[in-house]
This record gives C-alpha cells, sequence and structure tokens, in this order.
C-alpha cells in the first residue's frame, strides 16, 4: 500500500452549468474540449505547459483517433492518450488510468476530458435503425436476439433488473422517491444544477408518470448539455497546484456483459468486484467514506451499487434508503451536487460530474453543501446497464 | 417500417429454422454439456468448439418483466405497452422475450410460462414469445 501523498490526485476541476437539451449548441465538441481543458489547467494553477497526457471522449468530429486530434489542436506533444469505452463509467475509467499512467512515470499531468453533448442523429433511412447504445449491425447479438423483440434503450432493462430487486428483497416506491427527495435538496443548494430552484416532495416523484414499472418519470435522469473536465497530476507537481488535491488511493474496474438480459445474475453488479479491489488497495472499508458520488441515472442504480460496495448488506438497500440522511449535512453525504438525478444527465459526461463532486467535496470547495471534514470520498461509475463499472476513492492531502 | 427483424447470421439459422417449425433449439457444448445461447461458434464456459444443436422443452419461468409505456423506439411505436421480459427455461438459459395475452396484474416473478410461435411481428421470421401456462381466472 502507498500513502495518500505518493498516489497521483485529482489537483483541478471544470464544469459545464447544464444546459436545457433542446438548446443548440454553438460550438463544435472539439472546440469545448480545448475550453474545458483550459478551464481545468487554470483552476488547479497549471498551463498547457504541464500537460503530457490526455484523455477524453465525447469529441464528435472524428469517429477515432481522439487523443491525438486533441492533442494536435492544443499543440502539445503528449507520453499518453486514451479513449476508455465504458459508458457512463468513462469519466471515473479515465482517472484510475491516468493515475496508474502516472504512478509508472508515463505522464505528470493528465487531462480528463468529457464534453457532454450527444452524437450527431442519423436522419431518413439510417435513422430508425439508430438504437442509441444498442447495435442493430450484422453480427451484433442485439440485432438477433433484443432489439426485435423490442430490448433496446435503458428504461427497460433498469426496470427488470428493479422488478426482479422487487421479487427477490424488500422493495418500497417510497424509499426510492425519497432518495430522489434527498438529492433534490442538495440540487437546491447547487446554483449549477438544473433542478436548482425546482422543490419537490416524495408524492411528486409517486406521482410523476410510469415509464417502466416500476420505474417513476422522476427516478429517471433529465438529459441536457453540459461538459466536464479535471487534472490529474503525480509528483512534484501537485505541490505547485492551487488546491487541497484528492489523491486516487484505491481504484477497481469491472465488467460483466452488455446487456444485463445475458447476467449470470442480474442483482450482482460488477460494481461489486471493483469496489472491493478499490477499498483493498486503499487499505480502507466503506464506513471509512465521509461521502459518496454514486453514477445514478436510475434510482435502482443506486440502491444496487449501495449493496454492490457494501454500504449496506445486501437485499437492505430499502431499509438503508428509508433510514438514512443523504444531505450534505446529512449521516450519509450522498450526490452531494444533486447527482444526475438533480445536477441533469450531460451525456457521457454525466460520469465526469460525480468525479468533479468528489473532488470538489475533498479539496473543501463546495460552500453550502459542503461536507464537514471531508477527507474520504468514494465515486463510482456505471456504463450500458449495470454493465461497466468503475470505482474510485479519493483521499485528502494533509 | 415497424420494429425491427431480425439480422440473422449463418451461426444461428438452426434457431431460427426451429422456430420456424414452431420448435426450439440450442447449442449444447459437446465437451462439457453447457448449454449455449446466444449461438455462438464455442461453448463460453469451457471454449470448446463442438457444439450440438439440440431440442429444449421451452416451458420456462418468468425471471422479471416491465411495461414499455412509453415506446422504446420510434420504431416500436407502432406497439401499445408491450410487456417486455426474461423467462428463464428449465435448462437455465435466460430468453429476452414478450408476454402475450396477460395484464400486468397477472404478473409474478418465477410464473409459469409457455411458448407462443409469433409469426405476426415480422415477415418471414418467428419469434418466441411466452404468455402465463396457467389461464387467468374466470
Amino acid at each position: 500500500m502507498r500513502e495518500p501523498a505518493q498516489c497521483a490526485a485529482i489537483v483541478g476541476a471544470a464544469e459545464y452549468k447544464p444546459r436545457r437539451f433542446s438548446e443548440e449548441i454553438a460550438e463544435s465538441s472539439l472546440e469545448q474540449a480545448a475550453d474545458l481543458a483550459l478551464l481545468a489547467l487554470d483552476d488547479a494553477g497549471l498551463t498547457l505547459a504541464d500537460v503530457d497526457g490526455i484523455a477524453v471522449r465525447g469529441v464528435y468530429v472524428s469517429q477515432q483517433f481522439l487523443p491525438a486530434t486533441l492533442a494536435e489542436y492544443l499543440g502539445v506533444r503528449i507520453r499518453f492518450g486514451d479513449a476508455p469505452d465504458l459508458g457512463g463509467a468513462t469519466a471515473a475509467g479515465m482517472v484510475w488510468r491516468s493515475a496508474s499512467a502516472i504512478e509508472r512515470e508515463l505522464a505528470s499531468v493528465v487531462l480528463c476530458i468529457y464534453p457532454g453533448n450527444f452524437p450527431p442523429r442519423r436522419s431518413g433511412e439510417e435513422g430508425w435503425r439508430d438504437f442509441g447504445a444498442s447495435s442493430y449491425l450484422p453480427g451484433s447479438p442485439q440485432a438477433q436476439f433484443e432489439i426485435p423483440y423490442g430490448h433496446l434503450g435503458q428504461n427497460v432493462p433498469y426496470a427488470l433488473i428493479a422488478q426482479r430487486y422487487a421479487a427477490m428483497h424488500e422493495y418500497d416506491p417510497r424509499a426510492m422517491a425519497r432518495l430522489v427527495v434527498h438529492q433534490r435538496r442538495n440540487a437546491n443548494l447547487n446554483p449549477d444544477a438544473i433542478f436548482h430552484d425546482k422543490l419537490l416532495t416524495e408524492d411528486d416523484v409517486l406521482a410523476s408518470p410510469m415509464i417502466a414499472d416500476p420505474l417513476h418519470m422522476l427516478e429517471i435522469v433529465r438529459p441536457v448539455k453540459g461538459g466536464a473536465a479535471v487534472v490529474v497530476a503525480g509528483g512534484d507537481v501537485v505541490a505547485r497546484t492551487r488546491h487541497r488535491p484528492a489523491h486516487i488511493t484505491g481504484f477497481g474496474e469491472a465488467v460483466a456483459h452488455k446487456s444485463p438480459q445475458w447476467a449470470d445474475d442480474m442483482l450482482d453488479p460488477p460494481l461489486r468486484q471493483a469496489a472491493a479491489t478499490a477499498f483493498a488497495m486503499a487499505d480502507l472499508t466503506p464506513t471509512d467514506m465521509d461521502g459518496a458520488q454514486i453514477y445514478d441515472c436510475y434510482t435502482i442504480a443506486v440502491l444496487m451499487a449501495l449493496e454492490a460496495v457494501g454500504f449496506c448488506e445486501k437485499g437492505s438497500g430499502t431499509q438503508f434508503l428509508r433510514s438514512r440522511d443523504f444531505t450534505h449535512a446529512g449521516d450519509f453525504p450522498l450526490n452531494t451536487n444533486g447527482g444526475q438525478l438533480g445536477f441533469g444527465q450531460a451525456g457521457g459526461a454525466g460520469g465526469m460530474t460525480h468525479v468533479v463532486e468528489g473532488y470538489r467535496q475533498v479539496a473543501g470547495r463546495c460552500g453550502p453543501r459542503q461536507v464537514d471534514n471531508c477527507d474520504t470520498m468514494f465515486v463510482s461509475g456505471n456504463g450500458g446497464i449495470m454493465s461497466e463499472q468503475v470505482a474510485l476513492i479519493l483521499q485528502g492531502g494533509p | 417500417m415497424q420494429g425491427a427483424p431480425p439480422v440473422v447470421d449463418e451461426i444461428s439459422r438452426p434457431w431460427w429454422d426451429a422456430l420456424s417449425r414452431h420448435e426450439v433449439a440450442m447449442q449444447r457444448c459437446s465437451d462439457c454439456a453447457s448449454w449455449v445461447f446466444y449461438p455462438r461458434p464455442f461453448c463460453p464456459s469451457c471454449g470448446g468448439r463442438s457444439l450440438t444443436w439440440t431440442p429444449v422443452d421451452a416451458v420456462a419461468t418468468l425471471y422479471s418483466w416491465t411495461v414499455a409505456r412509453v415506446p422504446v423506439s420510434k420504431a416500436f411505436a407502432h406497439l401499445e405497452e408491450p410487456v417486455l421480459a426474461i423467462a428463464e427455461l428449465a435448462n437455465g438459459v435466460r430468453l429476452p422475450t414478450v408476454i402475450q395475452d396477460a395484464q400486468p396484474e397477472q404478473l409474478s416473478v418465477g410464473m409459469a410460462l409457455k411458448p407462443v410461435f409469433d409469426e405476426t411481428a415480422y415477415e418471414g421470421f418467428t419469434l418466441l414469445y411466452f404468455r402465463p401456462a396457467q389461464p387467468e381466472p374466470a
């Protein structure tokens, strides 16, 4: 085990205030990536001259060569380039890959960037074949055994997990609604959150339309446009940055399947392994955490994660949701910027918002929603449908 | 165009051929006896490449279900609140499917299902749907 100070750290961040999904964005995704890079470096007190690594996704000017495209655009020569393909776990995946590269001295300052826009929609005859995250290309199992039956998108598979959970364990829609309300209270303290000005009650959540039984509309993220970036640094560079660093002392990743229909056990998400790896690496336990930023595209994803990480026992998640206080001042600060349910989900950058908030809490930069004496933070990423998951443990410097 | 017909490949053609005869057949590994689904040229349990198409009794239980209250995509907007489900066969294989002839209130995880060979969704294809094994009480 390494001391926290020996580990690479997040030393700066930038995040766009979310804009409505319907809003047209004038800048290209490449321009946004460069803008986010400069903002995050400035936040850290570093410059482009310090950068020798880039991890980037969400740039839609080409299908490939993303790190090279951005390096050329920024005018930097890098020693580490990456574009992880982990859906909503991509941001957390960028962070641990960057930390590993830094600790093996491949790089010293890595930009992790995710402009939060969406790929251009295909139109016409091509358009109806566009099934989002499911592939309708020849040779894809989804094109043969899932899509023809209408098994596609995110709502249905998450609902299938929730319904299975409800049959095997205690499940209470009101406990789910309570989670949404607590996260909304966090969002109400975050001026950047898309729902900052909107109060919410449990009854509001339960009265919102059923989208896919048992999931209500307000248990599902609101798509927005945005984007975020963090700077990961190591060695001597950390000492000349501006803020308290958040050292990446533990991390883990696990990938189980593309579609949960083929999972060995739908109720055993890969985050269980990812988190166990991360805690062992950091020599910490879930009870050592001062808070958690858990990927929350759906309420059921949070319930499953709380159990998989070990914050509560398997099958007891509903009781946990009912009894704990998830606001920033509560006994289990969770998704303290509002989470994606309260902040908005800026496409693939949705995973980055948890990384940014985890960093800002450890750095003590969260203003009215700051968790008192925050030295440790758990962060998770979740791609696909509980398919590809990453766990990070952040610890504050001295 | 409504829905999205299966994009069939050679390795899985026996699955679709069996369904067109209102039968169910799956690959079974000759080395470790594991059932293999969806079809592949190898066994993901042991890596063996010797697989045999074998008839399967398609009685099943309901592993999970939901109702798509909003269309899953534009291509499926013609369907009115379909019941989408996972059926678990007696051999342990699970299948993404559609439940027919059942109201959501009738459904419970673990309930017995029987196969429905659907030829209405796509011309030239038979899909494997399911329905509750017991008719709804009068």
